[in-house]
C-alpha cells in the first residue's frame, strides 16, 4: 500500500467513526459519553477538515443526520480543547457568560431561531390582502435578525485581525466574501418586504430562502470551522482584548449576561484592585523604602538599585512562581526587538492561559519537568525572520532547601555576538 | 432555543429564554414588569397566565401577537 493509499484508508476511517458519532448523537446519545471516542479519532486532525466530513454527511442521503446533530457535535468538538486546559468538571472560560465565543454561540441559536419564526410568518402569509399582524410581525422579525449584521462586523473587525497576525489569512478572506453575499441577499428581502404587494408571498419565500441557506451556511462554518480554529490559535490575552473591543460593536438579538473578565492573582498589596482572583499571594509586605540597603548575594542592593540593574541586563527576563502564575518580566529590550512581547496585563495569570493550546502541551511538560527536578534547565535556539538568532533559556529557581520556587526565562538574541570575530580590547570612540 | 412560549412558568424564566420578546410583552401591558428590578423579583414569581389575569388584557392578543411574530404558545389558560 503506498502513501496516498494510506491515507485514503485513514480519511475513509475517520469519516466513518464520524458517522458513527454523528448517528449516535442523533439517536439521542449525551455528547459525552461519545467525548472518548472523537478524542481518540480526532486529535490533531484540522477543523476545516471534520468541517468537510461532517458537511458531506448531512448532504449524503444515506444517513439522516442534521444541522442539529453537527451543532452538538460541535461542543465534543470544542472539549477537546477544553479538556486539556481546565480540569474535569470544571467550566472553561470560553463557556462562561461574556466570554467572546459564548457570546458568538448564543447569538448564532438566537439567529437561527429567528429564521425559524420567519419561515413560520411567511408559510402562514396567505394571499392578499394580508393579515396586518402577519405583516407587522414579519417586519418585526426581520428588523430583529438584521441585527446579523453587528454579529458579522464584530467578527470581521475584532477576530480577523487577531488571526491575521498569527498568519492565517484565508479564511478571513473567504468568509468576508461571503459575509458580504449574505448582507446583499438579505437587502433583497427587505426591497421584497417593502414591496410585498407586488411581490406576495412566494416573492419573499423565495428571496428570504436564498439568504437563510446561505446565512444557515455562515453560522454552520463559524461553528465548525471558526470556533474550533481560533479555540487553538488564540491565547487568553487575545480574548481579553477581543472581548473589550465587542462592547463597542455591540451585540446581536441577545445581550450578554455579564462582563467576561480573565482571572488574575493580585500582587499589588497597596490594594484597590477588587475584581476576581484565585486567591491572593501574601509577599510578606516589604516595608523597606527603596533606599535601605538589603543583603544580597555577596554583597548589598537598594530596591531602586536592583530595578535598574534588572532593567540593564541584555536579556528578556520573565519569572513565573511555583504556582505556575506570570509574576514579573523586565524591560531592558524595546518592545519591537523582543522576541516575546508581554502585556503589562499577564502579569497575575496562570502560565497555562499565556498560551496557545497548540503550544501547551510542550509548555506543561517543559513545568514538570523543572518544577519536579527531573531538569533543571532547557534551552532552545532558533533564528527570527528580522535577522535576530534567539536563545532562550528556561532554568528552575529553587530555594536554599531545593524546593521548587518557579521558573527563571532569559532570552536573549545572540546574533550579535554570533557576529564577532577576532578581537577589541581598547575603547570605543565616544 | 426554541420558539415556544411557554405561558405557565416565570416570566422571568420565559426572558431568559427568548430575551428578544421583551418589547413584545412591553407592547401587551407587561412595561412595568419589563423594569429590570421588577422582572428580577415580581418576575420570577408570576408567569405570563397571572400576568394576564392582574393587568387584565386579553390573553388572545397576547396570543396572537405572538403568533404573528413566528412564535408557538403552550399553557395558555382558557377564561
Amino acid at each position: 500500500m503506498n502513501e496516498s493509499e494510506r491515507l485514503n484508508n485513514v480519511q475513509k476511517q475517520r469519516i466513518h467513526v464520524l458517522k458513527s458519532i454523528l448517528q449516535s448523537l442523533h439517536e439521542g446519545a449525551s455528547p459525552e459519553s461519545i467525548q472518548e471516542t472523537f478524542d481518540e479519532h480526532f486529535q490533531g486532525v484540522s477543523a476545516i477538515e471534520i468541517s468537510l466530513m461532517e458537511h458531506e454527511l448531512i448532504d449524503s442521503d444515506d444517513n439522516d443526520i442534521t444541522f442539529e446533530d453537527v451543532m452538538k457535535l460541535c461542543n465534543v468538538h470544542a472539549n477537546l480543547f477544553k479538556n486539556r486546559v481546565t480540569e474535569p468538571g470544571e467550566v472553561s472560560e470560553f463557556e462562561k457568560p461574556g466570554h467572546p465565543i459564548h457570546i458568538m454561540r448564543t447569538e448564532n441559536q438566537a439567529m437561527r431561531a429567528a429564521v425559524m419564526r420567519i419561515n413560520r410568518i411567511t408559510k402562514n402569509l396567505g394571499q392578499a390582502p394580508f393579515e396586518e399582524g402577519l405583516l407587522k410581525g414579519l417586519s418585526n422579525q426581520l428588523d430583529l435578525l438584521g441585527q446579523f449584521d453587528t454579529h458579522y462586523k464584530r467578527k470581521e473587525e475584532v477576530w480577523f485581525p487577531v488571526m491575521e497576525k498569527y498568519g492565517h489569512d484565508a479564511p478571513p478572506k473567504v468568509m468576508w466574501g461571503v459575509d458580504d453575499q449574505i448582507r446583499d441577499l438579505f437587502k433583497q428581502v427587505i426591497r421584497d418586504l417593502d414591496n410585498i404587494k407586488e411581490v406576495g408571498k412566494e416573492g419573499i419565500q423565495k428571496s428570504f430562502e436564498s439568504f437563510a441557506y446561505e446565512f444557515n451556511e455562515m453560522i454552520f462554518k463559524e461553528e465548525t470551522i471558526l470556533i474550533p480554529l481560533v479555540l487553538e490559535i488564540f491565547n487568553e490575552d487575545d480574548w481579553w482584548k477581543i472581548a473589550r473591543d465587542s462592547e463597542e460593536y455591540g451585540y446581536t438579538i441577545v445581550r450578554p449576561e455579564t462582563k467576561w473578565e480573565p482571572e488574575r492573582v493580585e500582587f499589588d498589596t497597596s490594594g484597590k484592585s477588587d475584581h476576581g482572583t484565585v486567591g491572593s499571594e501574601s509577599v510578606g509586605v516589604i516595608s523597606q523604602s527603596e533606599t535601605s540597603e538589603l543583603p544580597f548575594g555577596k554583597g548589598f542592593l537598594t530596591l531602586n538599585e536592583v530595578a535598574k540593574i534588572l532593567d540593564l541586563l541584555p536579556l528578556e527576563l520573565t519569572f513565573i512562581n511555583k504556582d505556575n502564575v506570570f509574576k514579573y518580566f523586565n524591560d531592558s529590550i524595546p518592545n519591537e526587538e523582543k522576541a516575546f512581547p508581554r502585556p503589562a496585563s499577564a502579569i497575575g495569570r496562570e502560565v497555562k492561559n499565556c498560551h496557545p493550546p497548540k503550544s501547551l502541551d510542550m509548555v506543561l511538560r517543559l513545568i514538570d519537568d523543572l518544577s519536579s527536578g527531573k531538569k533543571d534547565k532547557e534551552s532552545m535556539w532558533f533564528p527570527r525572520k528580522n535577522g535576530q538568532f534567539i536563545h532562550v533559556t528556561y532554568v528552575a529557581v529553587r530555594d536554599d532547601d531545593g524546593s521548587y520556587m518557579g521558573i527563571l526565562e532569559y532570552v536573549q538574541d545572540i546574533q550579535p555576538l554570533r557576529e564577532l570575530r577576532g578581537m577589541k580590547r581598547g575603547l570605543s570612540e565616544s | 432555543m426554541d420558539n415556544v412560549i411557554d405561558f405557565e412558568i416565570p416570566v422571568y424564566n420565559v426572558l431568559k429564554k427568548n430575551p428578544e420578546i421583551s418589547p413584545l410583552l412591553v407592547e401587551a401591558g407587561f412595561k412595568p414588569l419589563m423594569d429590570q428590578k421588577m422582572l428580577q423579583s415580581v418576575g420570577r414569581l408570576v408567569s405570563l397566565n397571572q400576568g394576564i389575569r392582574k393587568i387584565n388584557i386579553l390573553a388572545d392578543d397576547l396570543v396572537n401577537t405572538l403568533e404573528w411574530n413566528g412564535y408557538e404558545v403552550k399553557g395558555v389558560e382558557k377564561r
